[in-house]
């Protein structure tokens, strides 16, 4: 396992990263601290000693050298390479082409007629978080108990036994984010996870990924609170909140700033006390520090637009919105601001915000030249993203947009990643980038496809040729089922 | 630059959207097509003639009639009109406003007469975007057995509101544009078998057979003695009166049970159910079908179910599986594939299909499952089939009718063309114009 020493050293690592990411990092890293007062203040007392204390401890096993040969490449780039090879060593694509001359030693997979692509990244999951069986005890997604709880993590709640991760891995999946629900304006932290088999959230984590910050507009905050009697109760008591809570971020953040000055000026033992730490500003000013990215739930596009104007009063910015049905009304204020929209083809009409849900909307915003993803939000849909992506590129086309199979598989790779920031990680098949990697038996935009290989990190998590002999989860092993039906006992 | 490639774009749409439904008399003749029947075979290059709303022709090398307006049919692929087997659509038009929202009956005095046809609305914006995705036909299905994801989890309080059993009566609709679009009502009397029954008989699956047991004997008994019951001479009833007139014909065996079921050991109670009881049963969900597919097949029972039901969402679909539709259809199962009962998702039953395609189901049964099967199940006349003689109730596709890159390009209903101009392009277009 790692030292602690080298947890330090990441720690201090991912400051550095983030300082360089918004200009103005806070720049005080932990191991500066590591002097004299190191006794008096536990890391879990000091924001910037306490940056990741539920570090990732995801370790991919080897995956050697491999080629895949003679397949179809949608590389995520918005290329198609026929007779593609692909190559990963060490768990990272080296290279991609057509016809690449196969490396000595390397483990061939002849994808002749196969389709490969990127590991398919769903950017909006509740997995783990409302797990399955949908019973009451596995409700762990909504903390609907007070409008702002942004001091909420949902790796808190991510039970890894969830069967869904097992099935939207032979759908393709190999990144997640899972959020918090939309009850609230601030519903909690999102969490990145690569999905392998975990005993606890740490052996899922995507090493390295930004955390999010779940916000939602609309409809749910003021109907969940709204019938308590209490606020708000109203979208303009929705946007009331988000700006004082900002105003709270800024001035907690300006404390710590303070507080690391002093500390960095005094003498001997004339040590400044620290503030007091709070989990929810915390989070809250992570965003404005630029280190957690804005994952805002919000459909309409009055209610966007307000919300990027909120953005720029307080100095953050939106990475997306998701659901975002009405995004292809202002496609060119999403591009301007440089805002992701997640959403689906077919899902409409459930709610009133919702009724404008039109199936290209996706495509709409992708020829715009905005960033378009499309999302799952449910354990069944994760299972067919390529094909829900399908939908949209089809109505796309039918409007004339001229959608091609090499872009809308960015929709489900390249584009996700950048929402979530780990797109210098993972999301399209590049040198240097993890391998996670699908192949396909055909087309994945047809109905008809299933994924035969799913790599992640080079490792195949899945084979669709040799399926395991038991359920990845645990609630799924031993259960008693066709042996009892049709089994000696019976007739 | 912009502007006018978006001025090109809406040219392409404008002509694609604009075809006009057939007015007054003519003759279409699609030629070269993949034709296929309510059985789902397919025969190639085929010639379907349309005289005046009335297919007249359905073959390789049909003579085509002098002056007949020809269609290419070269690629594409002529289905009968889809039906989508258990949805809400026609009497909801935004879930979560209740106001537009007739799927949610739930009144103890009129239960298994809870007639959802009288709620149907001809001018709902879900009916165009079920038929411009080639649903011709839909069953109004008052039984909530095919619920799925759409945000439950944004807040709404998880668990079963009190609610009666029993939850009405079915009704055939029809998908064309026009004011009366109820085919058929009271197809038979609805109800859930298994979790949410045990939920609101009182927290027992017991007690829900034992309530439907009860009734079943109050309306035989009431049945026998109308007379008396008129005079207020009669021992008390479980059940309303109304409630007790709509249950006869299922007494009777004159109309089926529609039973939500899904456990296997549920299944197989509600077959002994049906044996002891003499009903007819159709059996909706049925994700654990699979494991007693033998007994299903052996008591004649149909299934409709929704194929792409994997996870254990509760523990009475723990066994759930995407091959569930492939191996009740192998154990000789009368199978009938449909989608989320949530109507705005209607359209979506191809995918259905062409995901049970994918685990095994064979490519021209699965395709008889949203067209011929449950046209004879619910006696839909000459829809779900494409038969001389017979008003053209079809699709001609793009492509593969299962393909989600691919789309309807001419719907006909009971005869009439329909266009395929739906709210959501209205949006699109005005948006792409902008």
């Amino acid at each position: 396992m790692r030292s602690r020493g080298g947890r330090w050293l990441v720690t201090g690592l991912a400051l550095l990263l983030a300082g360089c990411a918004t200009g103005q990092g806070t720049g005080h890293s932990g191991g500066k601290d590591k002097g004299g007062d190191k006794q008096a203040l536990a890391p879990g007392l000091d924001a910037a000693s306490s940056r990741d204390p539920f570090p990732s401890r995801y370790k991919a096993a080897p995956s050697g050298l491999v080629a895949l040969t003679g397949a179809t490449v949608l590389t995520g780039t918005g290329a198609r390479i026929e007779n593609g090879t692909v190559i990963i060593r060490d768990g990272r694509i080296e290279a991609v082409g057509a016809g690449l001359p196969v490396p000595a030693g390397a483990t061939i997979v002849d994808a002749a007629g196969r389709w490969i692509t990127p590991g398919i990244i769903d950017m909006h999951s509740h997995l783990g978080v409302y797990a399955s069986p949908a019973v009451e005890a596995h409700s762990d997604g909504n903390e609907m108990t007070d409008p702002n709880t942004a001091q909420v993590w949902a790796e808190h709640s991510v039970w890894p036994q969830d069967p869904g991760f097992e099935r939207a891995l032979r759908g393709g999946v190999t990144t997640l984010q899972l959020l918090p629900g939309s009850a609230n304006l601030f519903g909690g932290r999102s969490v990145t996870v690569k999905n392998v088999t975990a005993r606890n959230v740490m052996e899922m984590k995507f090493p390295g990924a930004p955390y999010g910050l779940k916000m939602a507009c609309g409809e749910n905050p003021k109907r969940v609170y709204g019938d308590k009697g209490r606020a708000p109760g109203s979208r303009m008591a929705n946007v009331a909140g988000y700006r004082t809570a900002w105003i709270e971020a800024a001035e907690y953040r300006r404390k710590w700033d303070a507080y690391y000055k002093e500390k960095q000026e005094a003498k001997g033992d004339k040590q400044p006390d620290p503030p007091k730490r709070d989990l929810q500003l915390e989070t809250l000013s992570g965003v404005l520090s630029g280190d957690i990215l804005v994952q805002n739930h919000c459909y309409r596009a009055d209610e966007m637009s307000v919300m990027m104007e909120v953005a720029r009063e307080f100095g953050y910015r939106v990475a997306a919105f998701h659901h975002a049905t009405e995004a292809y009304k202002i496609t060119d204020l999403l591009k301007q601001d440089n805002v992701c929209i997640a959403t689906w083809a077919h899902w409409w009409g459930f709610k009133m915000e919702a009724y404008d849900g039109v199936p290209a909307n996706a495509a709409m915003v992708h020829r715009a030249g905005a960033c378009a993803v499309i999302h799952s939000d449910d354990e069944t849909l994760i299972q067919y993203l390529p094909k829900e992506a399908a939908q949209a590129m089809a109505e796309g086309n039918y409007l004339g947009l001229g959608i091609k199979e090499e872009e809308a598989i960015g929709w489900i790779t390249a584009n996700p990643a950048k929402a979530i920031g780990v797109q210098d990680k993972t999301g399209t098949l590049e040198p240097g980038k993890m391998a996670d990697v699908v192949v396909w038996n055909g087309n994945p935009f047809s109905i008809y496809t299933l994924a035969d290989l799913v790599y992640i990190d080079g490792v195949p998590q899945f084979d669709r040729a040799h399926p395991p002999a038991e359920p990845r989860s645990d609630f799924e092993l031993g259960q008693a089922g066709a042996e009892i039906f049709q089994g000696k006992g019976a007739k | 630059m912009m502007r006018g490639f978006k001025q090109m774009l809406l040219g392409g749409a404008v002509l694609l959207a604009g075809l006009s439904p057939t007015a007054g008399a003519e003759t279409i003749a699609i030629q070269g097509a993949t034709l296929v029947n309510g059985s789902g075979v397919s025969t190639p290059d085929a010639t379907i003639i349309i005289k005046d709303g009335i297919v007249t022709a359905a073959a390789p090398g049909a003579a085509v009639p002098a002056g007949a307006t020809l269609v290419e049919g070269k690629g594409k692929v002529v289905t009968p009109g889809l039906f989508v087997s258990s949805s809400d659509i026609g009497i909801e038009e935004v879930s979560a406003v209740k106001e537009t929202n007739d799927s949610n009956a739930a009144n103890p005095r009129i239960s298994v007469a809870y007639d959802p046809s009288y709620a149907v609305n001809p001018a709902s914006s879900l009916i165009p975007l079920a038929r411009a995705g080639g649903i011709t036909r839909a069953v109004v299905m008052p039984a909530v057995a095919f619920g799925d994801g759409a945000h439950i989890h944004d807040g709404e309080t998880a668990g079963h509101v009190d609610e009666p059993l029993f939850q009405g009566q079915p009704a055939l609709i029809h998908l064309g544009a026009a004011p009366d679009i109820v085919v058929k009502p009271r197809l038979g009397v609805a109800l859930p078998f298994g979790e949410s029954a045990a939920s609101s008989a009182g927290g027992s699956r017991a007690l829900s057979v034992a309530i439907l047991k009860a009734a079943l004997e109050d309306v035989r008994h009431y049945a026998a003695n109308k007379g008396a019951y008129n005079q207020g001479g009669t021992r008390e009833y479980s059940l309303s009166r109304l409630d007790l007139e709509a249950l006869l014909p299922v007494v009777r065996g004159e109309a089926p049970l529609f039973l939500a079921v899904h456990r296997a050991a549920d299944i197989r109670v509600a077959l002994r159910l049906a044996r002891e009881e003499k009903l007819r049963l159709v059996l909706m969900g049925a994700e654990e079908g699979w494991m007693v597919a033998g007994e299903i097949a052996a008591a004649g029972v149909p299934v409709i179910i929704k194929p792409t039901t994997n996870l254990p969402g509760r523990f009475e679909i723990q066994h759930a599986r995407l091959d569930n539709a492939a191996l009740l259809e192998k154990a000789g199962v009368v199978v009938i594939l449909t989608g989320s009962a949530d109507g705005h998702y209607a359209n979506q039953v191809r995918f259905q299909a062409g995901t049970a395609v994918a685990y095994g189901m064979p490519r021209d049964k699965a395709l008889a499952a949203i067209t011929g099967r449950p046209a004879a199940l619910f006696g839909a006349g000459s829809a779900g089939q494409i038969a001389v003689g017979k008003p053209a109730d079809l699709v001609m596709w793009g492509g593969d009718p299962l393909e989600p890159m691919v789309l309807a390009e001419r719907v006909f209903v009971n005869g009439v063309e329909q266009s395929l101009k739906t709210r959501q392009r209205a949006l699109e277009e005005r948006y792409l114009k902008r």
